[in-house]
């Protein structure tokens, strides 16, 4: 790079061709009266690494787009799209089972009161047995369809806070990739001494957004309203009582690794890509376990993938996710114990024992 | 009006309004070349490369109605793309882990690469080898970098995106993209001097 009075020159950007045309423009008038930052564009090209031929363009394997076209079509017809049809999804692309009904066909003429004309469709006006006909079939209907609507609503929400899971789970995986292996915790003693601190500190690097710390069968949303994760300078300048509030509320509806301590002594949090080991879950509420979907939750473990976990299945989990293998809010015994704690907990040994 | 002849955010609203599938093939003809290369050079491999693809396309279909009228199909298109690139990445990872001794896709690929590099008669075999020895030093070193750096020369560095449409796909400021480009940069840069150096 080259700062100048004119300012700084991207030169990476203008030699891959990156910028906006105006700003590219800029960049190649100053190169045309600039030798020196003609021979700086120069050597930088040249030291850049050149792409491949076999990385170039190639033809796609024959067929790909027919196959794809195909494989939707499967999807369609799958049981899977169907249930996405129940809640509406792409409403307008699925086959529609049934004609839809013209307004005109039930104008206020026809369902005017009976004249006593014999039941049946046609140009008659209807009659009481075909009112309470109609009632009992909605009222059938309605028994079959509202269980069947909370059914995938509550399947979209539990779809939703996976996807939250899986997105801070990827910024984990970001984060620890920059900072040698480590986890986003921090210091004692500061602002960010409580679990939660992983928000700020991922979001710091733009890693994570406000809306991916909510889940939208917690009750978390309720209680905070509009929720902001904090930058570290905000969290620096809070008086003590904001400070205590924030570090309650800054982990979102989620609760996170509380890690493990040998003798006693807290063990720096990396990340080991372990299949076993949960680092994040839906929020304790009420010390006890989570109850944001009902019969279970979901969690991220070490390696990134996500689960839904019901309560009563047997899993590969500690029953016991939110205290230690000694009842404690504090960090594992060791590697296999996975404690996760709510936003405001303190990496410290212990804190307390299960109420 | 032909589906050849609308743009892509016509064929999307129509489809959305018609399910007509003729209209959605257009737009899958239409990147079928573009996003695969895309997806096979994010991937190193050509099967997870088919199957992303067709994820992807899977995906336009499944959220169509939640794409923006006056937002542009391309970087919406690249931006699925690339989350359905990234869960790929992260699944051949965990699969490596639970298979240690069997070779990755990837590696396949790189043997066959090599075989594909020592039967091109276009140069001399020792350069081949050469420059194939250097390439794979630069995928290596491209592919020890963090998720966020390796999206964003995917798409500015081979893909030729500008640094708006990057930032527009992965939700992120101009400027982060500047930044993550610049350190990955240098950092292939960096491997790609040792190694030419060497060679030489």
């Amino acid at each position: 790079m080259n700062d100048r009075d004119e300012g700084e020159v991207d030169l990476i950007g203008y030699l891959l061709g990156a910028l906006d045309p105006d700003e590219a423009a800029r960049v190649a008038a100053r190169i045309d009266r600039d030798p020196l930052l003609r021979d700086e564009a120069d050597r930088l090209y040249a030291s850049l690494p050149k792409t491949e031929a076999t990385w170039g363009s190639e033809l796609p394997p024959p067929g790909l787009a027919e196959r794809t076209m195909a494989a939707l079509e499967q999807f369609a017809d799958s049981p899977a799209a169907a249930a996405l049809s129940s809640t509406g999804a792409s409403a307008a692309v699925r086959p529609l089972a049934v004609e839809p009904v013209p307004a005109s066909a039930v104008s206020s003429s026809t369902v005017s009161s009976s004249d006593g004309g014999t039941s049946g469709f046609g140009s008659r006006s209807w009659g009481l047995q075909d009112w309470i006909a109609v009632t009992a079939m909605t009222a059938l209907l309605a028994s079959l369809a509202v269980p069947a609507l909370i059914n995938s609503r509550h399947q979209a929400q539990l779809t939703a806070c996976r996807n939250n899971l899986r997105t801070v789970g990827r910024a984990i995986g970001d984060y620890a990739d920059i900072h040698r292996g480590r986890m986003p915790v921090g210091e004692p003693g500061s602002p960010f001494e409580t679990v939660g601190a992983y928000a700020p500190i991922l979001a710091a690097e733009s890693l994570i957004r406000d809306d991916d710390l909510i889940c939208p069968s917690s009750s978390f949303k309720n209680e905070v309203g509009t929720f902001r994760i904090p930058t570290a300078e905000q969290l620096i300048r809070m008086k003590p009582d904001a400070l205590a509030y924030m570090q309650r509320v800054m982990g979102g509806s989620y609760g996170f690794t509380l890690g493990y301590a040998i003798d006693g002594a807290v063990q720096e949090l990396k990340r080991e890509g372990n299949p076993f080991r949960v680092v994040m879950a839906d929020r304790p509420e009420g010390g006890d376990l989570a109850v944001a979907h009902g019969n279970g939750m979901n969690v991220l473990f070490d390696d990134g993938h996500c689960a839904f976990l019901h309560l009563d299945s047997p899993s590969l989990l500690d029953p016991q996710l939110f205290v230690n293998r000694i009842g404690a809010v504090a960090p594992g015994l060791d590697q296999d114990d996975s404690v996760i704690a709510p936003s405001h907990v303190r990496r410290v040994w212990p804190v307390r024992l299960q109420d | 009006m032909t589906p050849s002849d609308r743009t892509d955010e016509q064929l999307l609203a129509t489809y959305r309004r018609t399910g007509d599938r003729g209209l959605f093939a257009e737009l899958v003809h239409r990147y079928e070349r573009e996003l695969y290369n895309f997806l096979r050079r994010y991937l190193g491999d050509a099967t997870l490369a088919e199957d992303a693809f067709q994820a992807t396309f899977l995906q336009v279909h499944l959220k169509c109605e939640q794409f923006d009228e006056g937002r542009r199909f391309r970087p919406w298109l690249y931006a699925i793309a690339t989350n359905q690139a990234i869960d790929a990445r992260r699944r051949v990872r965990r699969q490596r882990m639970v298979s240690l001794d069997r070779s990755s896709p990837a590696e396949q690929d790189d043997v066959l690469r090599l075989v594909q590099v020592l039967e091109s008669s276009e140069e001399d075999p020792s350069e081949r080898i050469e420059r194939h020895e250097r390439n794979a030093q630069v995928n290596e070193a491209l592919a020890s970098l963090p998720e966020s750096m390796f999206s964003v020369v995917q798409l500015v560095y081979f893909q030729g995106l500008k640094y708006r449409e990057a930032a527009e796909i992965l939700e992120v400021p101009v400027g982060t993209v500047k930044s993550r480009l610049n350190s990955a940069i240098g950092k292939l840069t960096d491997v790609w001097n040792a190694n030419h150096i060497e060679t030489r």
